[in-house]
Protein backbone atom coordinates (compact mmCIF):
# COMPACT_ATOMS: atom_id res chain seq x y z
CA UNK A 1 0.00 0.00 0.00
CA UNK A 2 0.80 3.75 -1.01
CA UNK A 3 2.26 5.37 2.35
CA UNK A 4 0.01 8.13 2.70
CA UNK A 5 0.16 11.00 5.92
CA UNK A 6 -3.66 11.33 6.20
CA UNK A 7 -3.78 14.04 8.74
CA UNK A 8 -1.86 16.02 5.90
CA UNK A 9 -4.07 14.58 2.91
CA UNK A 10 -7.16 15.25 5.02
CA UNK A 11 -5.75 19.17 4.91
CA UNK A 12 -5.15 18.99 1.06
CA UNK A 13 -8.81 17.81 0.76
CA UNK A 14 -10.58 20.28 2.58
CA UNK A 15 -8.54 23.07 1.06
CA UNK A 16 -9.37 21.72 -2.40
CA UNK A 17 -13.15 21.96 -1.26
CA UNK A 18 -13.52 18.21 -0.93
CA UNK A 19 -14.93 17.94 2.34
CA UNK A 20 -14.92 14.41 4.04
CA UNK A 21 -15.32 13.94 7.89
CA UNK A 22 -12.22 11.69 8.71
CA UNK A 23 -9.97 9.43 6.05
CA UNK A 24 -8.89 5.86 6.82
CA UNK A 25 -7.44 3.36 5.01
CA UNK A 26 -7.73 -0.90 4.95
CA UNK A 27 -6.15 -2.99 2.01
CA UNK A 28 -7.66 -1.67 -0.92
CA UNK A 29 -6.83 2.02 -0.13
CA UNK A 30 -8.20 5.10 1.14
CA UNK A 31 -11.56 5.87 1.86
CA UNK A 32 -14.04 7.79 4.31
CA UNK A 33 -17.43 7.02 6.50
CA UNK A 34 -20.60 7.84 6.58
CA UNK A 35 -22.88 9.09 9.08
CA UNK A 36 -22.66 5.38 10.61
CA UNK A 37 -18.94 5.12 10.84
CA UNK A 38 -19.34 3.18 7.86
CA UNK A 39 -16.64 3.02 5.28
CA UNK A 40 -17.38 4.54 1.80
CA UNK A 41 -15.42 5.47 -1.21
CA UNK A 42 -13.74 9.07 -1.47
CA UNK A 43 -16.03 11.17 -3.81
CA UNK A 44 -14.28 11.19 -7.11
CA UNK A 45 -13.12 14.59 -7.11
CA UNK A 46 -10.57 13.65 -4.46
CA UNK A 47 -8.61 11.43 -6.61
CA UNK A 48 -6.77 14.32 -8.09
CA UNK A 49 -5.67 15.27 -4.77
CA UNK A 50 -4.49 12.54 -3.45
CA UNK A 51 -2.13 10.99 -6.73
CA UNK A 52 -1.00 14.56 -6.06
CA UNK A 53 -0.54 14.15 -2.43
CA UNK A 54 3.38 13.99 -0.98
CA UNK A 55 3.39 12.96 2.62
CA UNK A 56 5.74 14.85 5.02
CA UNK A 57 7.04 12.28 7.70
CA UNK A 58 4.90 12.06 10.82
CA UNK A 59 6.06 12.85 14.14
CA UNK A 60 6.32 8.69 14.34
CA UNK A 61 8.33 8.12 10.95
CA UNK A 62 10.54 11.14 12.11
CA UNK A 63 11.19 9.94 15.74
CA UNK A 64 11.86 5.96 13.83
CA UNK A 65 14.52 7.47 11.72
CA UNK A 66 16.14 9.45 14.54
CA UNK A 67 16.45 6.06 16.88
CA UNK A 68 17.45 3.96 14.13
CA UNK A 69 20.28 6.12 12.82
CA UNK A 70 21.70 6.25 16.18
CA UNK A 71 25.10 4.77 16.63
CA UNK A 72 24.21 4.72 20.27
CA UNK A 73 24.21 0.87 21.29
CA UNK A 74 22.09 1.44 24.33
CA UNK A 75 19.93 3.48 21.93
CA UNK A 76 20.13 0.19 19.14
CA UNK A 77 19.39 -2.21 22.34
CA UNK A 78 16.11 -0.67 23.06
CA UNK A 79 15.42 -0.36 19.41
CA UNK A 80 15.99 -3.97 19.01
CA UNK A 81 14.31 -4.79 22.38
CA UNK A 82 11.38 -2.94 21.55
CA UNK A 83 11.13 -4.44 18.00
CA UNK A 84 11.46 -1.25 15.75
CA UNK A 85 14.49 -2.27 14.19
CA UNK A 86 13.08 -3.47 10.79
CA UNK A 87 11.92 -0.82 8.21
CA UNK A 88 7.72 -1.10 8.73
CA UNK B 1 -22.41 -26.30 30.13
CA UNK B 2 -21.43 -23.73 32.22
CA UNK B 3 -22.70 -22.61 35.67
CA UNK B 4 -22.98 -18.32 35.44
CA UNK B 5 -22.90 -16.52 38.70
CA UNK B 6 -24.62 -19.33 40.30
CA UNK B 7 -27.35 -19.32 39.13
CA UNK B 8 -29.26 -21.64 36.58
CA UNK B 9 -26.42 -23.24 34.31
CA UNK B 10 -26.23 -22.11 30.56
CA UNK B 11 -24.84 -24.02 27.51
CA UNK B 12 -22.46 -22.08 25.02
CA UNK B 13 -25.33 -22.83 21.92
CA UNK B 14 -22.28 -21.58 19.60
CA UNK B 15 -19.24 -19.60 19.03
CA UNK B 16 -18.12 -17.36 16.27
CA UNK B 17 -14.37 -16.83 15.84
CA UNK B 18 -12.61 -13.98 13.54
CA UNK B 19 -9.05 -14.24 14.22
CA UNK B 20 -7.24 -11.58 11.70
CA UNK B 21 -3.16 -11.19 11.81
CA UNK B 22 -1.55 -8.53 9.45
CA UNK B 23 -3.96 -5.85 9.47
CA UNK B 24 -2.29 -2.43 8.19
CA UNK B 25 -6.02 -0.28 9.14
CA UNK B 26 -5.42 3.13 9.98
CA UNK B 27 -8.66 6.09 10.68
CA UNK B 28 -7.64 10.01 11.23
CA UNK B 29 -12.05 9.75 12.97
CA UNK B 30 -12.19 12.04 15.91
CA UNK B 31 -15.53 9.64 16.17
CA UNK B 32 -16.25 6.40 16.51
CA UNK B 33 -16.18 4.69 13.28
CA UNK B 34 -15.63 0.92 11.74
CA UNK B 35 -11.99 -0.58 11.96
CA UNK B 36 -13.01 -3.12 9.26
CA UNK B 37 -16.44 -4.04 8.34
CA UNK B 38 -15.71 -7.90 7.91
CA UNK B 39 -12.28 -8.19 9.30
CA UNK B 40 -13.03 -6.76 12.54
CA UNK B 41 -16.68 -7.84 13.06
CA UNK B 42 -18.20 -11.19 14.01
CA UNK B 43 -22.04 -12.27 13.13
CA UNK B 44 -24.06 -14.78 15.07
CA UNK B 45 -27.58 -16.04 14.33
CA UNK B 46 -29.03 -16.24 17.40
CA UNK B 47 -31.69 -18.15 18.77
CA UNK B 48 -32.73 -15.81 21.62
CA UNK B 49 -29.79 -16.20 24.31
CA UNK B 50 -27.47 -14.00 25.49
CA UNK B 51 -23.88 -13.28 23.22
CA UNK B 52 -20.61 -12.42 25.01
CA UNK B 53 -17.90 -10.99 23.01
CA UNK B 54 -14.57 -11.07 23.98
CA UNK B 55 -12.13 -9.09 21.82
CA UNK B 56 -8.36 -8.45 21.63
CA UNK B 57 -7.02 -5.45 19.21
CA UNK B 58 -3.62 -3.88 19.26
CA UNK B 59 -3.15 -0.39 17.85
CA UNK B 60 -0.77 2.42 18.16
CA UNK B 61 -0.72 6.22 17.68
CA UNK B 62 0.56 6.20 14.20
CA UNK B 63 1.46 10.22 13.83
CA UNK B 64 3.20 10.09 17.51
CA UNK B 65 1.25 12.77 19.01
CA UNK B 66 0.76 10.78 22.40
CA UNK B 67 -2.86 12.02 21.96
CA UNK B 68 -5.77 9.85 23.44
CA UNK B 69 -7.31 7.11 21.36
CA UNK B 70 -10.47 4.37 21.97
CA UNK B 71 -11.99 1.34 21.35
CA UNK B 72 -14.95 -0.24 21.66
CA UNK B 73 -17.38 -2.66 20.77
CA UNK B 74 -20.53 -1.61 18.85
CA UNK B 75 -23.76 -4.44 18.39
CA UNK B 76 -25.38 -3.81 15.20
CA UNK B 77 -25.24 -0.27 14.67
CA UNK B 78 -26.56 0.47 18.30
CA UNK B 79 -24.11 2.62 20.47
CA UNK B 80 -20.54 2.09 21.59
CA UNK B 81 -20.29 -0.48 24.49
CA UNK B 82 -17.17 -1.47 26.63
CA UNK B 83 -15.02 1.86 25.74
CA UNK B 84 -11.33 2.14 26.67
CA UNK B 85 -9.69 4.99 26.40
CA UNK B 86 -5.71 5.06 25.93
CA UNK B 87 -2.63 7.20 25.51
CA UNK B 88 0.09 5.86 24.30
CA UNK B 89 3.01 6.31 26.57
CA UNK B 90 5.00 5.79 24.14
CA UNK B 91 3.70 6.64 20.44
CA UNK B 92 5.97 4.30 18.79
CA UNK B 93 4.84 0.94 19.76
CA UNK B 94 1.88 -0.74 19.68
CA UNK B 95 -0.67 -1.31 22.86
CA UNK B 96 -3.04 -4.29 23.17
CA UNK B 97 -5.85 -3.76 24.87
CA UNK B 98 -8.80 -6.88 25.65
CA UNK B 99 -12.57 -5.98 25.89
CA UNK B 100 -15.13 -7.91 26.63
CA UNK B 101 -19.36 -7.75 26.96
CA UNK B 102 -22.34 -9.25 27.18
CA UNK B 103 -25.80 -8.81 25.87
CA UNK B 104 -28.33 -10.16 27.46
CA UNK B 105 -32.07 -11.34 26.08
CA UNK B 106 -31.36 -10.57 22.42
CA UNK B 107 -33.92 -11.65 19.91
CA UNK B 108 -33.42 -14.16 17.83
CA UNK B 109 -31.88 -13.81 14.45
CA UNK B 110 -28.73 -12.30 13.10
CA UNK B 111 -26.43 -10.11 15.23
CA UNK B 112 -23.52 -8.29 13.95
CA UNK B 113 -20.69 -7.32 16.30
CA UNK B 114 -17.92 -4.49 15.31
CA UNK B 115 -14.87 -3.32 16.53
CA UNK B 116 -14.81 0.56 16.21
CA UNK B 117 -11.93 2.74 17.35
CA UNK B 118 -11.84 6.77 17.13
CA UNK B 119 -8.66 9.56 18.11
CA UNK B 120 -8.64 12.79 18.79
CA UNK B 121 -8.40 14.92 16.00
CA UNK B 122 -5.49 15.33 13.65
CA UNK B 123 -3.65 12.58 14.71
CA UNK B 124 -3.87 9.38 13.18
CA UNK B 125 -4.41 5.63 14.92
CA UNK B 126 -2.79 2.48 13.46
CA UNK B 127 -3.81 -1.36 13.79
CA UNK B 128 -0.92 -3.37 15.49
CA UNK B 129 -1.17 -5.91 13.23
CA UNK B 130 -3.38 -8.97 15.27
CA UNK B 131 -6.86 -8.91 15.83
CA UNK B 132 -8.47 -11.78 17.63
CA UNK B 133 -12.57 -11.45 18.59
CA UNK B 134 -14.54 -14.39 19.55
CA UNK B 135 -18.48 -14.10 19.99
CA UNK B 136 -19.93 -16.99 22.02
CA UNK B 137 -23.90 -17.37 22.04
CA UNK B 138 -25.56 -18.49 25.43
CA UNK B 139 -28.62 -20.03 26.50
CA UNK B 140 -30.20 -21.49 29.75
Amino acid sequence: MMNHNLPQLHAELTKAGVNVPALGTDDSGIHTYDAAGAAIPLPKAAAKIVKAHKPTPTQREALLSIVRASEDPAIQALVRLLGLADAE
Amino acid sequence: MATIGGSAPYDVTQRVPNNQTGLTNTTTSATFVDIDATKVAATVVTTGGDLEVTWVFAAQDNTGSGNTWRLALALDGAAEVSVVGMRSAIPISATVVTLSYLWQGLAAGSHTVKGRWRIDSGDTLAAGGSSFMTAKEYRR
